[in-house]
Order: structure tokens, then C-alpha cells, then sequence
């Protein structure tokens, strides 16, 4: 027995429309913000990133393939892991069914991450996967774009992440975070995987010259993880505070649930 | 929309939550558009019941209200009847089942991926032409 509360039908729909106006607020404001998004200060880019690509090597302009708009998700896989992050991965199964709407309207996402091209093809072909994937292996890109942090950085505390100075993990916050369960997922230890950062950028092709436009970390790609838009309409929202593992660690790759787990 | 929820739907079963398709088309128009596309969701017609009606996402002359205004509100440029779009969510205790909540129109809007990722680009949504003007099945562009 439910011990939630219960009501009628005009109960509920006098509750719901309370709501309806906050959520109304709420996608206003959204509109403003993606408004205030595109008033941004375009910066161009004049390093000449070098990424392999299923079809060879390619540059940051390559990637537009003839669109003037490009986003990239920083999908964490860098050279070292097996297998490329779950929360990435969870959010990667999202995006893959909707590129083809985006190429079809100006815009190109790419994913991109530091492992070579072969390991990325090797795991993409396993998660049945089509939308396009490039190596930064070797390039500056990702440390640019505050998506990776060096070995160096990590013990100094160097490096910067969404935004402002990233300090270095303390090995008890690493196990609360129960990260070397985290980084056995992807056959790697803690202090290597969390050298990867996720986050997306996007970039504009005006007369040849690319110019960076936006980026975002953190719970700032929460729009973009599907499953938790989802979960937070369902009536225990994301409902993992009690799931084993704790919150983020419930989920699994979608090749790795058990086979009770279908929707 | 169905193209940004498709590859997300295992994870929900991991959380306690199943997940439907409902359209009021009878099942032998359904299967072939879905065989089609490709998905693999859990698809059902309502067809010959009042549970569109009822979830105010099938219009007519008697049921006239749509995301919790009568039709006549929207804009005039909205379908007033037929089939629109729209999420309920239930919850089961037991053999109880609860309604818990429907959202309609732009209330879907953080679950269309694809128009999340457009407000994060530097030109937006691009739709001075209509809005999803621009979008096609994905088989057909």
C-alpha cells in the first residue's frame, strides 16, 4: 500500500495547474536562456586540431562535413580505458537515434574523446551505435576545451573544469564516490579515469573560419541525458538514492543489464 | 521525439519504470510504420477505447480540451481536433494504479532531445519557417 498521498480527480488537477505555471515559467526562462546562449561572444579558433575520423584524418573544420553549426560531446575514453564511460554511454544512447535530425538542420554532432580511432570503433560497434565519433588522440583538444586534465595537473591541482580551478581528488572523497568501481567499468583505476571530464562544445563555420560559441559541464548536460528527463516525470523521479551502488552507479551499459531489464 | 527516447528506454526498466507507445491506430497500421523506423519500444493501440479521450490527447466536439484549456485557447494555428501529443505517467501499488501526471504541447520539450541540443547551438532552432517545419522521419531525408 502506497503511503503517498492520494486524492481526487479535481484534487489533483487543482495541484497540477499550480504546477503547469511553474513549469510554463520554466520553459520561458529556457527560451531566454538559449536566447542569451546565441549572444555570446564568438572566439575564433585558429589552433589547427588534428582528429582521425572514420574516414582519415580531419580538422576542426573537417567536422562540419558542409553545416555551419557543430557540437561536440566530450565522451570520456581516453587512451587507457577498455571501454568507454557508462554515463557517457547512457547519454551517447540518447543523442545516436537524433544526430540525423541535427545533420538535417545545419548542425553536426560529433562525439569526441582521446582513445585512438580503433578503440572506438571496436567499442561503438559493440553498443550498435551509428553517430559519428573522432580521436583527439595526440592533440591538445580535449585539455583545451576542459575535457581532459593532465597527470601533472591532477597532483597539482591545475587544471580548470566548468569553468573554474578543478582541485585534486582526495583518495577518501574518490572512495565515497565509489570511483575504482567507476574505473574498473572501463578496465582502467580512478586517478586515470577521472583525467577524462565530460561536457559538450559548440562551434560555428563562418567563410572558413571556425569560432567557438558555447560549452557546458557538469549537471550543465543534464538536458541532453535522456533518461533522466524521463525519470524526473515518473512519480519517484530518479528514485537511486536507494539504488545499489548509490546514485549514478545503478546504471549499466545497455549490453550489460540483465536480460529482466527490458522496457 | 521517438528517436530521442528509443535508446534510453533500457535504462528506465533499470529503474522500476516500464514504458508505452499509445496511439488510437489499430495494431496492423502500427506494426508496419514501427518495422519501418526500427524501434523496438513496446507500441499499443488504444484503438476502440476511451483512453486517448480520456487523457485529453484525442480532440472532438466532446472532449475539447487540451493541455488543460479548452482547445478554443490555443493558438489558431494548433490542430483543435484529432490526435495530439502528449506523456501521462502512472503508478502501481499492487493492483492499484494511480494517475500521477500528464504534461502536453511544450511540456515535452526537455524530453526532445534533438531541440535541446538546438537551443545549445549558436543559431538556436532555426524555425522562422514553422516550428518542426524542418523535420522529416528519419528515413526520409
Amino acid at each position: 500500500m502506497t503511503d503517498h498521498k492520494t486524492g481526487t480527480r479535481a484534487e489533483w488537477l487543482a495541484a497540477r495547474l499550480e504546477l503547469l505555471k511553474a513549469e510554463k515559467e520554466l520553459t520561458r526562462q529556457s527560451d531566454e536562456l538559449a536566447r542569451r546562449r546565441q549572444e555570446l561572444p564568438w572566439v575564433r579558433i585558429d589552433k589547427r586540431y588534428r582528429f582521425e575520423t572514420d574516414d582519415g584524418k580531419a580538422s576542426l573544420a573537417d567536422l562540419f562535413r558542409g553545416r555551419s553549426q557543430l557540437l561536440i560531446y566530450h565522451f570520456m575514453f581516453g587512451p587507457e580505458y577498455t571501454a568507454g564511460c557508462p554515463a557517457c554511454s547512457s547519454i551517447a544512447d540518447g543523442f545516436d537515434g537524433f544526430v540525423v535530425h541535427l545533420a538535417n538542420h545545419d548542425v553536426m554532432l560529433w562525439a569526441v574523446s582521446r582513445a585512438p580511432i580503433e578503440k572506438l570503433q571496436t567499442y561503438k560497434r559493440r553498443m550498435g551505435w551509428s553517430f559519428p565519433w573522432a580521436s583527439s588522440f595526440g592533440s591538445d583538444f580535449n585539455y583545451d576545451f576542459q575535457a581532459a586534465c593532465t597527470e601533472e595537473q591532477q597532483k597539482t591541482g591545475g587544471a580548470e573544469y566548468n569553468f573554474r580551478p578543478m582541485p585534486a581528488m582526495k583518495p577518501e572523497s574518490a572512495k565515497e564516490l565509489r570511483l575504482t568501481e567507476w574505473a574498473a567499468r572501463s578496465g582502467t583505476d580512478w586517478p586515470t579515469y577521472i583525467r577524462e571530464l565530460p561536457g559538450m562544445s559548440a562551434f560555428a563555420l563562418i567563410e572558413g573560419v571556425v569560432y567557438h560559441t558555447y560549452s557546458a559541464y557538469a549537471r550543465g548536460v543534464d538536458g541532453l541525458w535522456g533518461m533522466y528527463q524521463w525519470l524526473d516525470r515518473a512519480p519517484l523521479g530518479r528514485n537511486e538514492a536507494g539504488a545499489e551502488g548509490g546514485p549514478l552507479n545503478w546504471f549499466r551499459r545497455h549490453d550489460e543489464y540483465d536480460t529482466g531489464a527490458k522496457p | 521525439m521517438a528517436d530521442s527516447f528509443a535508446g534510453s528506454l533500457v535504462h528506465l526498466a533499470a529503474r522500476d519504470t516500464a514504458f508505452a507507445v499509445i496511439s488510437r491506430a489499430p495494431l496492423d497500421k502500427i506494426t508496419p510504420f514501427q518495422r519501418r523506423m526500427g524501434w523496438t519500444f513496446p507500441w499499443l493501440s488504444s484503438f476502440g477505447t476511451d483512453f486517448n479521450y480520456d487523457f485529453q490527447v484525442t480532440l472532438d466536439d466532446a472532449h475539447a480540451v487540451y493541455n488543460y484549456a479548452p482547445v478554443t485557447a490555443q493558438p489558431a494555428e494548433r490542430p483543435q481536433e484529432g490526435e495530439r501529443e502528449g506523456l501521462s505517467v502512472f503508478f502501481r501499488d499492487g493492483a492499484r494504479v494511480f494517475h500521477t501526471y500528464s504534461t502536453y504541447q511544450r511540456g515535452l520539450d526537455p524530453l526532445l532531445t534533438t531541440y535541446t541540443c538546438l537551443d545549445l547551438t549558436p543559431l538556436g532552432r532555426q524555425e522562422e519557417d514553422g516550428i518542426m517545419g524542418w523535420v522529416r522521419h528519419h528515413d526520409k531525408y
